[in-house]
């Protein structure tokens, strides 16, 4: 899903949507492991963006990625993060740094990676941790938002 | 000249343009958490031994046999907003021997997290599921024995008349994690 400018985008495709397993605590007694997380596929979300406006913007312009989410039905103990796992695919005169170690995604907009000129495909990595039998047992929901930002 | 002073000014203009949002995309993640109910007895499910005494002294009696903290029973409960559970007993299989009843207590938890359940008091054994434990919310006891509940049993003598000195007997107990 995305909202366009005039020729700008940020087109997002592949949501997410894992369950836990039932048998992940082995023995009566024990919470979750601390360390327990579960991960999405690497290429769980496809990112695609252009800042438009003509030749020299789509080659030459600065842009950053933020990512923020936001809440539908969530628990504050259940961390979500992401981290980009590809480069995509640029122009010659592309490049694309940052986001590449996972990072908390908060209600609040951070900056998750940065570039110059089109891409596609650049693929994103989901991982949620901080499980506890705690947690009232519940389909949680939040939305990833992803803002691409003319530098 | 001029041409070349409005392209300077156009590209001056662009390096101070702020930075803005041109557009934006999100997609949903949907975690679903599992119901989870686990029950063990620790440190292991040997039998526990109830055994009267004989009198040392002409007259008296001994009434009962007691083993405290013989078991410990932990458990694993994930369960949803206002939503609990409780733990019941019953005997499986084998009878109490003529003239006694076997009691069982819980103890108040010890260790773990979360809303740990209560204890029910003393009940007398019998093949009817009872609750010992109630009130289970989200929580883990910790695993292992000094986790979770104490268990203790009880042989006391109701009848004497009815008492067979050399009887003995096995019973089988069903613990069971269930929704309120």
């Amino acid at each position: 899903m995305s909202k366009k400018g005039v020729s700008q985008y940020l087109n997002t495709s592949g949501s997410w949507y894992p369950n836990v397993a039932s048998n992940v605590i082995a023995e009566a007694g024990l919470n979750y492991n601390t360390t327990y997380k579960i991960q999405s596929q690497t290429n769980q979300t496809m990112l695609n963006l252009s800042l438009g406006g003509g030749i020299f913007n789509t080659l030459f312009n600065g842009w950053q990625v933020d990512v923020s989410r936001s809440d539908i039905h969530w628990n504050s103990n259940l961390k979500l993060e992401v981290k980009r796992t590809s480069n995509g695919t640029g122009s010659i005169f592309s490049s694309i740094s940052g986001g590449t170690i996972d990072q908390q995604v908060l209600t609040s907009n951070s900056s998750f990676f940065n570039g110059v000129g089109n891409f596609s495909n650049i693929s994103v990595q989901y991982q949620i941790s901080g499980f506890s039998v705690l947690i009232p047992v519940d389909t949680y929901s939040t939305t990833v938002i992803f803002t691409l930002i003319d530098n | 000249m001029r041409i070349l002073g409005v392209l300077l000014f156009l590209v001056l203009l662009s390096k101070f343009t702020l930075a803005q949002t041109v557009a934006s995309g999100s997609v949903g993640v949907n975690l679903t958490l599992p119901e989870i109910a686990l029950l063990d007895i620790e440190p292991n499910n040997s039998a526990v031994s109830l055994a009267l005494k004989a009198p040392n002294e002409a007259g008296s009696f001994v009434k009962t046999a007691s083993n405290t903290n013989a078991k410990w029973l932990n458990y694993t409960s994930a369960v949803r907003q206002g939503q609990f559970r409780n733990v019941t007993v019953q005997i499986e299989y084998g009878s109490v021997p003529p003239g006694t009843k076997i009691s069982l207590s819980a103890n108040s938890p010890s260790g773990g997290g979360g809303t740990l359940g209560t204890s029910n008091g003393t009940i007398a054994l019998s093949y009817t599921p009872q609750k010992i434990i109630n009130l289970i919310g989200g929580a883990y006891t910790g695993n292992g024995a000094n986790s979770g509940h104490a268990l203790s049993y009880t042989l006391e003598v109701t009848q004497v008349a009815d008492l067979d000195f050399n009887s003995s007997g096995t019973l089988g107990l069903i613990y069971t994690l269930i929704d309120n």
